[in-house]
């Protein structure tokens, strides 16, 4: 037992992926800390490390992957030790992917599926956790629960298999939920009934989240507390008004102005400039530099470290943004 | 469920009909059997009046004709080395056939699914360079070959098995396991790479997320996978077994099946006794492919017959 006061603590993780091409360190340095009840947003563009961050949750990095440093805890034991990951997993942290039709097995019912994970982890027979299934499928939203527990997924929209996913995922009362992508596969209607039943699990079961997107819009309702994620490492963070509001990072600037709208006019969508870093080859300096339009030749060579502003808030720049208010935030998905 | 059946009965029965024209013709093209029953010294007018008695004589066409019409009554004329009706003699051959081929491919399935799983769980890791050499081998080393070396090493050599012919159980384990090595290669083969396959899919991936159980998730969610996967492979190999296989093994074993008598009715040119053979082989395969199609809709939820047909 490592002394940890939170949920799950995340000390200077390190993952690594070797190719043949180079090693690619997939998260550089990572740290942060989920509490009870809290609601965290990992927000990052693809190949910013976020889902790596969200399988080393699980303590699940799939080879060629591997931790090259740092420690994850849950509740103080590491969940580095695959015996303690594997009784964690589904017990207590549980988990919603991006592809609900590609989450279940397609020759399994959904029954089946949802049952096996109870069987193994709470002390209760097939027919009590089939019970328990069905009253999950209504409590997310499912009509005639018992016919649908013995049809498969392709049986089900995707909508509705996020729903049976979500389910699944609170069959074991877990004391957090990681949700990875979880609308992206999803039309928009749908993500936003998606999303409230995430978070309003989330308040009524007094779950803690961490919500992995590379979407504002879905953070925004969503969570309290946010990591901008970039080429690996936290390059800025603190609650979502401060950062919806006065972005200090550039990148941070950049992605809320590349957020499509619908309450704004606006001719064209302001994209990011150039490409994120090739993640095999990071050189010393700030690894937003390239993009940045107010890289300075310090930023080349030197790398700015998270450090902490005012109350809550951090960020790794050496010329932020003084709080230049940013018009029109994001709002949350389905209340725009 | 039913139309579907209807449809694919009548298909087989189209197929077997074509089986049995292409065998007519061809065991008429490849020799004489007149020449085969008769003695050296025999005279033309002999051939001639043996011919007539055989129908040999009649135009190809009228003789193909009277045989489709008489086989659909099962009635596959007399065998000319045996001078009784042809059906007769192989149903007599065949239970033992059924019983060689029926223990040839369970071993060549249990083991083959097996080490299949075994090495796709760890790719690359050493059991799985092993089982795919013993595989490849498995598939590429000739049954008549393998059985002759069998015979040296486990009869010869060691004397822990008969040489030859059939009775107890210990003359069925040779010709068997010859029987089911190209089997057991196939199907470790298949089973490997849709294990892989499996093992790699998101849902399995979701599965460990979600606590699934490693053994759970091998035994259950990926191995009906590649069950499913596998299952088309183990119907052709079964029809290999039935088809091929056995006819090279009972010869080697002179196990008294119907391959074995399929070898000795070509060597004496009894093309009666030969299409006999084939008729009831033909109608075997066919049914197989059947039960194979209605095996897959039962695993498959995917597949559904009224998508089918």
């Amino acid at each position: 037992m490592i002394r940890s006061d939170h949920l799950l603590e995340i000390r200077n993780l390190e993952v690594v992926f070797p190719t043949r091409e180079g090693t690619v360190q997939a998260v550089r340095g990572v740290s942060f800390t989920v509490d009870a009840g809290e609601s965290l947003g990992v927000v990052g563009e693809s190949g910013s490390g976020k889902s790596t961050l969200a399988r080393a949750a699980l303590g699940l990095i799939e080879l060629p992957g591997r931790i090259a440093g740092g420690e994850i805890l849950w509740r103080g034991r590491s969940l580095l030790d695959k015996r303690v990951a594997g009784r964690i997993r589904g017990r207590e942290i549980s988990m919603v992917s991006q592809d609900p039709m590609a989450s279940m097995s397609p020759i399994l019912t959904i029954g089946t599926q949802m049952t096996e994970v109870m069987t193994r982890h709470l002390d209760i027979g097939r027919r009590e956790a089939f019970t328990r299934a069905g009253d999950l499928l209504e409590k997310v939203g499912i009509p005639d629960p018992g016919r649908r527990l013995g049809q498969y997924p392709f049986e089900f929209s995707g909508g509705m298999q996020q729903r049976v996913v979500i389910a699944t995922a609170l069959s074991c009362d877990p004391m957090m939920l990681i949700a990875d992508e979880p609308t992206t596969a999803l039309d928009v209607t749908t993500q936003a009934q998606i999303l409230e039943l995430v978070s309003s699990l989330q308040r009524d079961l007094g779950l803690a989240l961490l919500l992995i997107t590379h979407d504002l819009g879905v953070v925004a309702g969503a969570c309290d507390l946010l990591k901008v994620l970039y080429a690996g490492e936290i390059i800025e963070s603190g609650t979502a008004d401060q950062l919806f509001h006065r972005p200090h990072h550039p990148y941070t600037a950049a992605l809320l102005g590349s957020t499509p709208r619908l309450d704004v006019k606006a001719d064209r969508l302001m994209a990011i400039e150039g490409h994120p870093p090739d993640l095999r080859h990071i050189g010393s300096g700030c690894s937003f530099t390239p993009r940045c339009p107010h890289a300075t030749t310090r930023c080349a060579s030197e790398a700015p470290v998270l450090q902490l502003s005012e109350a809550g808030r951090a960020y790794a720049c050496w010329n932020p943004l003084s709080g230049r208010e940013v018009q029109n935030p994001p709002t949350a998905r389905g209340q725009a | 469920m039913g139309r579907y059946l209807l449809k694919r009965l009548s298909q087989a029965v189209l197929v077997v009909i074509s089986v049995m024209v292409v065998v007519f013709v061809v065991t008429r093209l490849i020799g004489d059997p007149v020449a085969v029953m008769l003695p050296l010294e025999a005279t033309e007018e002999n051939r001639a009046l043996l011919e007539s008695q055989l129908g040999l004589d009649r135009p190809i066409l009228a003789q193909l004709g009277d045989y489709v019409v008489d086989a659909v009554r099962f009635d596959l004329g007399d065998s000319l080395w045996q001078r009784r009706p042809a059906i007769d003699v192989v149903l007599e051959r065949l239970p033992p056939t059924l019983l060689l081929v029926a223990a040839g491919f369970a071993f060549g399935v249990l083991l083959g699914v097996v080490i299949g799983v075994v090495s796709g769980m760890r790719p690359g890791g050493w059991v799985d360079r092993g089982a795919v050499t013993l595989g490849l081998l498995g598939v590429s080393l000739p049954q008549f070959w393998i059985g002759l070396v069998f015979i040296v090493f486990f009869s010869v050599g060691l004397g822990w098995f008969p040489t030859s012919g059939s009775g107890g159980i210990e003359h069925l384990v040779l010709p068997a396991v010859v029987l089911g090595l190209p089997v057991v290669g196939r199907i470790a083969l298949v089973t490997r790479s849709s294990m892989i396959d499996e093992l790699n899919a998101q849902h399995v991936k979701d599965a460990t997320a979600r606590g699934v159980s490693r053994a759970r998730i091998v035994m259950v969610h990926a191995l009906k996978g590649a069950g499913i996967a596998s299952i088309t492979i183990a119907g052709w190999e079964l029809i290999g077994a039935l088809a091929g296989g056995a006819v090279v093994v009972e010869t080697v074993y002179a196990w008294p099946g119907i391959g074995f008598t399929a070898m000795q009715a070509i060597e004496r040119h009894d093309i009666i006794l030969v299409q006999a053979v084939v008729f009831v082989v033909a109608i075997m395969v066919v049914t197989i492919n059947i039960i194979v199609d209605i095996a897959y809709t039962m695993l498959d939820p995917r597949v559904k017959f009224d998508r089918v047909s």
